[in-house]
């Protein structure tokens, strides 16, 4: 067993956790975020990808034990009193949901990408979400959709 | 004036804001108080008697039972045509991947690794992967009693020896289309508890009602003590047609008193559900002159696998749709749904209408190019239009639009020549046409980019 | 093998005494992306794990005068960020871009890809072409070995359970600009483990004629390799289209001696000439 010290979602969590769970498992286990989705296991999907430190990783492939000390955000730390965040917005009125599990992930990868670069072109956004798996969409709409984001967040940065 | 609240309005999606903020509950995320898990043994071999020996998994760590064929209740079958599914196979095994035992655990993680102590010993028998081989005497028998070909669709029109003895070119060649998996991203998963003297089974589902009928008949009870709630589904495209752990979830959790779930892995998932059917096609057809197709001949083997599923109509829809979207006078077509020792075959999006595009529309091309005629014209040539009749006797009385999305296409491609990719104009790009849940070519350039 | 324990190092004394103390029964992990695969599978062999990745001694990319320092933990993602390694090492700066996924590239090293020893590993064809050594740490002290010694064969390295790389140093004396070029084929543009790769690193004189060359290749074999047929080639002819032409036909006669017999020979065999002669282009392009 690991006492795991962690920041999920803005908030401090103290853990007693096995040592072999990964990332994965501790979020959708003893913090009961089940928001992210297990699609593979192997990285390959992109459903279990969450933002660790700044960066979208597929929460698959860590160890939880890895991220001690470390800040993650899910799915659910997104909505805050002021609403939905402007990707999640931004999908929701294009109709880039579907049957929805690969949208958590989706949308963190974007997320990632226009918080590091909130101006991306065509290029960009289609590798920030190239390890990201959808397959009812056709990933059109979801172009889309981080591009509305794109110019939601730029005119919000502008008003500031 | 009439405003429509939804039609021809952007609304949006009404269960889309639960799955962005992750709150969609999948059966996955679903955890019941008082739960057991279970795991799936699976076939590792295609053909074959098996014996099972429980005794060292009985004795693993957190394992509460394991179900096998004699816990079945009601009828050990399932199945949406035919009920040659095996809830758990009693004594032979006709695919990899086929289910022969449930085990039931406190945890998923004791309930996976019980479920490799389970000692299967297996007879192998000669097993058979080809449709054609399996239609031939002598071959293994993939259901006992039962002949391999379990359909054969016929469709006659005309004469065709007077088609082709007429035609400037016949042209004659064999395709395949391959096993396909839906790969939809949520891998099934399931629960289920009781109701006071009610069963209730989640799963992610395409079919709850048929569920419903299959769980009642599967464990011997009333329809109405039956109820089947469908959560979130993560995309199914046809591989959530068949029963999966519905009828294994009912019997445990009627036993055992308790919420029992299961969760496959992707692996798992793809072991365990229907493919796309492999069809496997000869094609003759016969064009005049001018490029006016005379005769079609087609001879299709769908392998449908060791269970039938959905075989029946998919076949008969790849008979049917085999002359893709044209006009032709003098047809003879043959399909056949054979059993193999495959993994099976199902529903999947096109389910038979997909396939058969890969042969018609190369032929179109192969005898455009024996004409001296461009892609497009051979096809406007020959393509349905309204008053249209099909090969097997439909009418076209409405919504023929498939001319008007040529000539647009050709126009948008093609600057409107007529002549564009035929021998005599080497510019010019591919297109392509079909009927039923089927595809085109994708262009470079999307006509409504200019709209 | 079931994960018993796991132990985070925050420094390499840590990590050193960690595996000490747990002889014989531990093994590293960075990014994990290779490793959490195996453990998955249940082809993990070691009980222990510890887990190196933010160990401040292995991070990190330093240019310096005469060399160029790679952490082993450092991150195909901060390889792509960085725009000196785009211009200083364009072949290598290609290589991490095309490292699977985001994702993976968030999490993957470039010292965990080399101790793997994959064959298909991106960013091993780049440094055998610049020639790169690695530094390894153990309680025993500090030694080098060259990459291009180090692979002993398909997923063996000349790592022992008690070691640790540390470093990845490529040499470039006067801080000069290394020519090094990169391509790959893989089945997709994302999530696709290499078919096949190569990379050259060239030295042209004024004239445009080819003082040295280095060349490696990726999953034409059972690691990746250094290419001496392709260099005594190359070496003393101009860098040009018929020289280009002529050196992917080497390769190609190279590749099906080399996999004669294997299934995927005729295609690499042909692929190959596609991949190199990519590389070279890149690198005469680079040249001018």
């Amino acid at each position: 067993m690991i006492t795991l010290n962690l920041n999920v979602n803005g908030k401090d969590h103290r853990l007693e956790i096995e040592d072999h769970m990964r990332l994965l498992d501790v979020i959708r286990g003893p913090l009961g975020l089940t928001g992210t989705k297990e699609g593979c296991g192997e990285g390959e999907c992109g459903a279990c990808t969450v933002i660790l430190d700044g960066n979208a990783v597929d929460s698959c492939l860590v160890l939880a034990a890895q991220c001690e000390g470390k800040k993650i955000v899910t799915i659910e730390g997104l909505e805050t009193a002021d609403g939905l965040d402007p990707v999640q917005q931004a999908f929701l009125d294009n109709g880039a949901v579907q049957c929805g599990y690969c949208i958590p992930g989706m949308v963190l990868s974007a997320k990632a990408l226009l918080d590091k670069n909130v101006a991306p072109n065509d290029n960009e956004i289609k590798e920030a979400i190239s390890g990201n798996l959808c397959r009812c969409t056709g990933y059109d709409k979801m172009v889309k959709a981080i591009k509305t984001a794109s110019e939601v967040m730029q005119e919000r940065g502008e008003q500031k | 004036m009439n405003t429509l609240k939804s039609v021809g309005q952007r609304i949006q999606r009404k269960d889309a804001r639960a799955k962005l903020t992750g709150t969609a509950l999948y059966p996955q995320d679903i955890e019941m108080e008082n739960c057991v898990y279970g795991a799936t043994v699976r076939s590792e071999i295609p053909h074959g008697y098996f014996t099972l020996d429980l005794t060292e998994a009985e004795k693993a760590p957190g394992v509460i039972r394991i179900f096998t064929a004699a816990d079945v209740t009601g009828h050990n079958v399932h199945g949406v045509l035919f009920k040659d599914h095996e809830v758990l196979c009693a004594r032979k095994v006709r695919r990899v991947g086929d289910p022969i035992a449930f085990v039931v655990a406190e945890t998923q993680a004791q309930a996976d690794d019980a479920c490799a102590l389970v000692k299967v010993s297996y007879e192998p028998l000669p097993a058979v992967f080809d449709p054609k081989e399996a239609m031939k005497e002598g071959a293994p028998q993939v259901h006992d009693g039962k002949d391999n070909l379990i359909y054969h669709y016929k469709c006659r029109r005309g004469d065709v020896q007077k088609g082709f003895a007429d035609s400037a070119v016949v042209i004659e060649r064999e395709y395949v289309s391959p096993f396909v998996d839906h790969v939809f991203l949520q891998p099934e998963s399931g629960l289920a508890y009781m109701e006071e003297d009610k069963v209730v089974v989640v799963a992610s589902t395409q079919y709850p009602h048929f569920d419903q009928i299959e769980v009642a008949e599967a464990i011997g009870w009333e329809l109405e003590q039956v109820v089947i709630l469908n959560p979130v589904v993560g995309g199914a495209f046809g591989g959530r047609e068949d029963i999966s752990m519905q009828i294994h979830l009912a019997l445990a959790t009627i036993a055992l008193g308790r919420p029992v779930k299961t969760t496959m892995a992707r692996e798992e998932s793809f072991y365990a559900h229907s493919k796309r059917h492999p069809v496997y096609m000869r094609l003759k057809v016969g064009a005049a002159e001018d490029g006016k197709l005379l005769a079609l001949e087609a001879e299709l083997h769908g392998d449908t696998g060791a269970y039938a599923s959905w075989a029946i109509n998919v076949m008969r829809k790849a008979g049917v749709h085999i002359t893709g979207p044209y006009e032709i006078e003098n047809v003879y077509v043959d399909s056949y749904s054979v059993y193999t020792n495959n993994p099976y075959a199902g529903a999947m999006r096109g389910f038979g209408a997909t396939q058969v595009p890969v042969a018609y529309e190369q032929h179109m091309d192969l005898l455009a190019e024996a004409l001296g005629m461009s892609p497009y014209e051979i096809r406007m040539k020959n393509l349905f239009r309204k008053g249209s009749v099909t090969a097997n006797g439909q009418v076209l009385t409405d919504s023929v639009p498939l001319e008007t999305c040529l000539e647009i296409l050709n126009q948008a491609m093609n600057g409107g020549s007529e002549a564009a990719g035929s021998g005599r104009d080497s510019s010019g790009t591919g297109t392509a046409a079909a009927t039923g849940a089927g595809t085109s070519a994708v262009p470079e350039r999307s006509v409504t980019d200019n709209a | 093998m079931k994960v018993e324990k796991v132990i985070k190092a925050f420094s390499l004394k840590e990590a050193l005494e960690a595996l000490e103390a747990n002889e014989g029964r531990a093994e590293l992990i960075a990014g994990g992306t290779d490793l959490l695969v195996k453990i998955r599978e249940k082809h993990n062999k070691k009980p222990v794990i510890i887990d190196i990745s933010d160990v401040p001694e292995c991070r990190g990319i330093r240019f310096e005068a005469d060399y160029i320092a790679i952490g082993a933990c450092a991150k195909y993602s901060e390889l792509v960020a960085s725009e000196r390694v785009r211009t200083q090492m364009p072949g290598l700066w290609e290589a991490s871009r095309s490292v699977g996924a985001p994702q993976i590239r968030n999490l993957g090293t470039v010292g965990g890809n080399i101790a793997n020893a994959s064959p298909a590993a991106d960013a091993v064809p780049p440094l055998l072409a610049m020639e790169a050594v690695l530094e390894i740490v153990s309680p025993e002290g500090c030694r080098t070995v060259a990459l291009k010694d180090f692979f002993k064969g398909k997923g063996q390295a000349d790592l022992n359970a008690s070691e640790i790389i540390t470093q990845i140093v490529i040499p470039r004396p006067g801080s000069t600009q290394i020519n090094v070029q990169f391509e790959k084929l893989g089945l997709r543009n994302a999530l696709a483990i290499s078919r096949l790769s190569a990379a050259a690193a060239l030295e042209l004189t004024e004239g445009g004629i080819i003082d040295k060359a280095c060349v490696a290749s990726g999953s034409i074999g059972l690691t990746g390799m250094r290419e001496p047929e392709l260099e005594a080639f190359l070496e003393g002819r101009t860098l040009d289209e018929a020289t280009i032409e002529a050196a992917c036909d080497l390769f190609s006669e190279v590749v099906a001696k080399r996999l004669n017999g294997r299934g995927t020979m005729p295609f690499k065999r042909e692929a190959v000439r596609g991949v190199f002669g990519a590389a070279l282009r890149k690198a005469l392009r680079a040249s001018v």
